[in-house]
C-alpha cells in the first residue's frame, strides 16, 4: 500500500470525511509530509471504492455543489490494520537488531544503561 | 462565475465527459477549499493532479473492455479511416466541381459513375459500421458497395492494387462489425477529418501535398503519445497507413516486382503498431488482473 492510500484510509478512522477534509487531515495526521492533490484523491479515492476499501456515506448539497463525505469499509479498515502492523513489524525489525547491536541511538542508550 | 472556477473547470477538462458528468461539481468544490481566495489558478500541485488524473481516468476507459474488443474497435477505425480517405477523395473531386463550376458541371464532363457511386456507397458503409449495432446492416451497405467497386475498378495488374484493396477492407469491415458492441461515436470525427484532406487537396491543389504529409505525420505522432493513454489511435493510424501503401505493394507483386518503395512505410507502419498492441494489451481489461490498492 503506498503512503497516500495509507493516509486515505487513516483519515478515515475517526468517521466519514468529505474531499477537502480529507486532504487536511491525511496532511495533518502525516506531520505534513503527504499533501494529497486534489486529482490525485480522486483518482485514489475511485479506486478505492472500486476494491471496497471506502464507502459513500453520504451527499450534500454546500453552497450549490455536490459534497460527498466518504468512510472506511469493514473490509478497508481490516486492510489499514494489516499494513499498519506490516509496517511495525518491519520497523521493529530493524530498531532491534540497532538495540542487538548496540548501534544507533537506541543501541547507545541500552550500553549506558 | 470567478476566474478560478473558470479555470478550475477548464483544467477538469483533462477527465472524460462521462467522468464530469458524475465527479465534476465535487472535485471543483473540493478544489475551491483547497486553493486560497487570492488565487485565480489552483496550485501547481492541483493542476498537475488533475491533468494526470484526468488522463489516468481516461486510461481507465479501456480498462471496461477486452483486448480483442479494445483491439477490433482499433482496427474498424483504422479501415473505417482508409476506405473514408479514398471514397471521399473521389466523392469531394465532384462535389467541389459541382459547387465551383456550376450546377450542371457534371452533365459538360466525363463522369466516371460507376467509380462515383461506389464509393459513395463505400462512405454510406463506413458511416454504418459506426451507427448500427447490427453486422447485417454492414453487410447489406457493404455488398452493394463491394459491386459497383468490383464494377468501376480496373483488374489489369496495372491498378489491381487500387481495386483488391478496398475490397478486402469492406470485408474486414464486415467482419469487425460486432453484433454486441458499438464502438463510440467519437471516433467518426477524427476519420470525418481525414477523409476531408483529399476534398481539401481537390479545392485548393496548390496547398500540396506538404500539407498532407504535414497532417499525417501530426495525426500519427498525437496517436503515438497518446498510446500511453489509450492505445487505440495508434494502432488505427498503423492500419490507415498501411491501407495507403499496400494497393503499390499488390500492384508489384503481381507484376513481379519487388515493392521496395513501400519498406520504410511498412516498418514504419510496424514499429508503431508492435508496441500499441503490447501497449493495448496491458490497457486492457483482463480476468484476475491483480489490483494494487
Amino acid at each position: 500500500m503506498r503512503e497516500p492510500t495509507y493516509f486515505v484510509l487513516a483519515s478515515l478512522l475517526d468517521g466519514p470525511l468529505h474531499g477537502y477534509a480529507i486532504i487536511k487531515r491525511a496532511e495533518q495526521m502525516s506531520g505534513g509530509r503527504v499533501r494529497l492533490a486534489t486529482g490525485t484523491l480522486y483518482t485514489a479515492l475511485d479506486r478505492l471504492t472500486d476494491e471496497g476499501y471506502v464507502h459513500l456515506v453520504s451527499e450534500e448539497t454546500v453552497a450549490g455543489r455536490i459534497r460527498r463525505s466518504y468512510g472506511l469499509t469493514d473490509r478497508g479498515s481490516a486492510a489499514l490494520r494489516a499494513e499498519a502492523q506490516r509496517m511495525a513489524e518491519a520497523a521493529r525489525l530493524v530498531t532491534d537488531k540497532a538495540v542487538a547491536h548496540g548501534t544507533g541511538r537506541l543501541g547507545r542508550k541500552a550500553r549506558t544503561a | 462565475m470567478s476566474p478560478l472556477e473558470r479555470h478550475c473547470q477548464l483544467l477538469l477538462r483533462a477527465y472524460p465527459a462521462g467522468y464530469r458528468e458524475i465527479r465534476g461539481e465535487e472535485i471543483i468544490g473540493t478544489l475551491l477549499d483547497a486553493t486560497p481566495p487570492e488565487r485565480s489558478w489552483p496550485r501547481p500541485r492541483d493542476i498537475g493532479g488533475l491533468v494526470v488524473g484526468g488522463l489516468r481516468a481516461r486510461a481507465a476507459l479501456n480498462r471496461q473492455l477486452g483486448t480483442g474488443a479494445n483491439l477490433r474497435t482499433a482496427l474498424l477505425a483504422g479501415t473505417a479511416a482508409y476506405l473514408a480517405y479514398t471514397a471521399a477523395g473521389v466523392v469531394g473531386f465532384y462535389v467541389r466541381a459541382e459547387l465551383l463550376y456550376g450546377r450542371h458541371y457534371l452533365q459538360r464532363v466525363s463522369v466516371d459513375w460507376p467509380e462515383l457511386i461506389a464509393s459513395a456507397l463505400i462512405l454510406v458503409t463506413v458511416l454504418l459500421a459506426w451507427l448500427s449495432r447490427r453486422r447485417i446492416v454492414v453487410l447489406a451497405g457493404a455488398l452493394p458497395a463491394g459491386a459497383a467497386a468490383c464494377i468501376a475498378g480496373t483488374w489489369h495488374p496495372y491498378g489491381l492494387g487500387d481495386t483488391v484493396v478496398p475490397l478486402v477492407s469492406l470485408a474486414a469491415l464486415v467482419a469487425l462489425s460486432h453484433n454486441r458492441e458499438l464502438p463510440s461515436r467519437r471516433w467518426l470525427m477524427p476519420i470525418g477529418l481525414i477523409a476531408l484532406v483529399p476534398v481539401v487537396l481537390n479545392i485548393e491543389p496548390q496547398v500540396g501535398l506538404y500539407v498532407f504529409e504535414t497532417l499525417q505525420l501530426t495525426v500519427a505522432a498525437a496517436a503515438i503519445v497518446w498510446a500511453v493513454i489509450d492505445a487505440r489511435p495508434a494502432v488505427a493510424v498503423s492500419v490507415f497507413v498501411l491501407g495507403l501503401w499496400l494497393p503499390i505493394a499488390v500492384d508489384n507483386l503481381v507484376q513481379g516486382m519487388v515493392p521496395v518503395y513501400i519498406w520504410p512505410y511498412l516498418v514504419i507502419t510496424t514499429a508503431i503498431a508492435v508496441p500499441a498492441v503490447w501497449l493495448l494489451r496491458r490497457q486492457s481489461a483482463h480476468a484476475g488482473r491483480p489490483t494494487r490498492a
